[in-house]
């Protein structure tokens, strides 16, 4: 089991009523209400394999006649809104805000997704993480790295970025490196 | 008559060259028709990047040239320079390193054979080393010794080349290795890039944005005892932080280039410099959204040295990645190797790092002369403490390097009797009057810390930097060399 703090940092704007951020890790959730800008904070002792979601979940679309789109007669173009702006998600004080374009926002209205750190729509993210927290945070990153393609012709001496190689290889070596000390006296 | 500057491979093909660009600036201020040519990056193009890669093991001396690959290399030193001759000229070849004697001995042969009246000037660093590991004269005086060369510049050569150009050969540096310091850095005229072709190079980024090298000072406030570079600039001279800024800013304006890196051995010596130079950069940023990015080797200081807006400061400037000599996770070897600072300076400029969007790159030297197995626990140690760094992408990777080394004119070298270290001889290196092999070292001071201890413990940091997902600069390409290495030991041992 490992300690994990959860921080997101958000700020709702306001349409009749202040929006409402759902959280759940496993099992435990909580709903929050964002008025302008709110730091939840959350601590967790988690094993392996887990799951964060969060989401809004009360935006209203006309039910009982209530729209949280004010949108104006006669421009069409929107007057208010209600939507949560996440500012930052930090886990054990790693900021991965950066990760959330890189995840499909589920919501049975959203038709596209925009990646502006916004939530428009009720839905929610879904992460699956697992712990050493650490390692799988630096594993996302040489994930998302990798997609963004490493130019390999790019002299390998030379270049500082290239980094992220497969561990893999390495532990063969180092394999074979332990059965040659082994035999040295 | 036009002075042709050239750059050889084998250098880097991220940037122009800076050392042509040094010289053409220097002798264009005093006067003289100069034109750039980079044969490196021109040759990269010719023979492609995978050619042009494979021939470092050429460069490096690990394995003797092909027919093909001579014929290749003889083709485009015709094709490109020689058939592109002007009619009068001079020719100054600037050789950074031992990596390109062999291009230049190909290059000075051809253009000796074509006319053997047009003058030839070498220098830079790599004029002072011996051509070959059994040779005792610098690969200037080779040169000269066979007429592939008229004269050699040793040491700095903004105000050599021009006293050259002057006729004025008793300057010291001249043809003798009695080359003196330029004291002044700030005098000199900003290197000159009007001949490049920007667009030839094989810039870092994904947008690859032009990037250029920065000279801002010479030698190291620092006397670490592995290091040679005291040996080679003993005086640190910098330039003031405006005159750095104000040669950005010029490059900026001229060629829109944003991006630099420092070729310093520091580029944070001189605080006062260097806080001047951040605060023009982060003004010019801030009026001309400039978004300056630069680069380059650091160090860490006491933490009491530097407020936290200092912090501030730099990122506004442009702060990028800084290379830092970490080198242990043992604030005792930290010490002995005279780098003033501790695990303590490194959390709190870790922190000030993450919190103001600087990035940083760990150096590691591993197996100090002194190291303990409670030093070696303190190393192994710093990969979880430091993990944090990593997963926000503050630490962006770390070279584990090579075992600890021995180089000539060291401090380190000045404790082998001291400390009663001995080698396993071999050709490869040269320690006062042996050729050793100079990492296969024992202390009869530090007896546990055998040549296998040392490649244990070294195995042992890369296994833990794995464990804790570190990125791993050359990862494989090191434990590939550790393994000839063991193998090499065992092989010996076997033999007895």
């Amino acid at each position: 089991m490992e300690k994990i703090n959860l921080k997101i940092t958000a700020s709702g704007n306001y349409c009749n009523t202040w929006p409402e951020l759902h959280i759940a890790v496993n099992n435990i959730s909580q709903t929050f209400t964002i008025k302008e800008d709110i730091v939840i904070d959350l601590s967790f002792k988690l094993p392996k394999n887990n799951t964060l979601t969060f989401g809004m979940i009360n935006k209203s679309f006309g039910k009982n006649g209530i729209w949280d789109t004010a949108i104006d007669e006669n421009s069409g173009s929107i007057v208010n809104d209600k939507f949560i702006k996440i500012k930052d998600i930090q886990i054990n004080e790693v900021s991965v805000i950066d990760f959330l374009d890189k995840y499909f926002y589920q919501s049975d209205q959203e038709p596209i997704q925009i990646h502006d750190q916004t939530l428009r729509f009720n839905g929610q993210y879904s992460m699956d993480f697992t712990t050493p927290i650490y390692n799988w945070i630096i594993g996302q990153r040489k994930l998302f790295l990798q997609q963004n393609t490493i130019n390999k012709n790019q002299s390998y001496f030379s270049n500082y970025k290239n980094v992220y190689a497969d561990y893999d290889n390495q532990l063969k070596i180092i394999s074979q490196l332990k059965k040659i000390l082994k035999k040295i006296q | 008559m036009i002075n042709l500057i050239i750059s050889v491979p084998r250098l880097e093909t991220h940037r122009p060259p800076v050392s042509t660009a040094i010289i053409a600036a220097s002798l264009k201020s005093a006067g003289y028709m100069t034109q750039c040519v980079d044969l490196n990056i021109e040759f990269y193009h010719y023979v492609g990047p995978e050619v042009y890669y494979d021939l470092d093991d050429v460069w490096e001396n690990k394995r003797a040239i092909t027919d093909q690959e001579e014929k290749i290399v003889n083709q485009f030193i015709k094709e490109k320079f020689i058939n592109l001759l002007p009619k009068e000229c001079k020719i100054w070849i600037s050789v950074f390193s031992q990596n390109s004697f062999s291009f230049t001995i190909f290059l000075t042969k051809q253009i000796k054979a074509h006319n053997s009246n047009i003058e030839i000037v070498v220098g830079g660093i790599g004029v002072s080393t011996p051509p070959t590991i059994n040779s005792s004269e610098s690969f200037g005086k080779y040169l000269q010794r066979n007429n592939l060369c008229n004269h050699v510049i040793y040491g700095e050569g903004e105000i050599a080349a021009v006293k050259l150009a002057n006729n004025d050969i008793l300057y010291p540096g001249i043809n003798k290795e009695n080359s003196i310091q330029i004291s002044d850095l700030n005098s000199l005229p900003f290197p000159d890039y009007s001949d490049f072709d920007f667009n030839q190079y094989d810039y870092l980024t994904e947008s690859k944005d032009k990037d250029f090298y920065i000279v801002g000072s010479r030698g190291c406030v620092r006397k670490c005892t592995y290091c040679d570079v005291p040996a080679y600039w003993p005086k640190y001279r910098f330039r003031n932080g405006d005159n750095i800024a104000n040669e950005m800013i010029q490059n900026y304006e001229k060629y829109g280039v944003s991006r630099f890196y420092f070729t310093d051995s520091l580029l944070n010596g001189s605080m006062k410099s260097f806080n001047n130079m951040c605060e023009v950069l982060a003004k010019y940023n801030q009026e001309h959204k400039a978004n300056f990015k630069w680069s380059g080797q650091f160090i860490f200081r006491p933490m009491n040295q530097l407020p936290q807006n200092h912090f501030d400061l730099v990122a506004a400037a442009g702060g990028d990645t800084f290379y830092v000599g970490i080198e242990t996770g043992s604030d005792k070897i930290r010490w002995e190797m005279d780098k003033k600072f501790t695990n303590e300076d490194i959390d709190y400029q870790l922190e000030e790092f993450k919190r103001t969007g600087l990035k940083c790159f760990f150096l590691m030297i591993t197996g100090y002369l002194t190291e303990t197995q409670q030093d070696h626990q303190e190393t192994l140690k710093m990969f979880k403490r430091w993990q944090k760094y990593v997963a926000s992408n503050t630490i962006t990777g770390i070279d584990l390097g090579t075992m600890l080394t021995f180089l000539s004119n060291t401090p380190l070298e000045k404790m082998i009797e001291s400390h009663g270290v001995t080698f396993l001889l071999s050709n490869e290196d040269q320690i006062g009057n042996l050729r050793v092999d100079a990492s296969s070292w024992i202390s009869e001071k530090n007896p546990d810390l055998t040549v296998k201890e040392r490649l244990k413990r070294r195995i042992e940091i890369q296994n833990r930097a794995i464990r804790y997902n570190w990125p791993i600069w050359r990862g494989e390409n090191r434990l590939n060399k550790f393994l000839l290495f063991g193998q090499s030991l065992l092989d010996k041992q076997q033999e007895k």
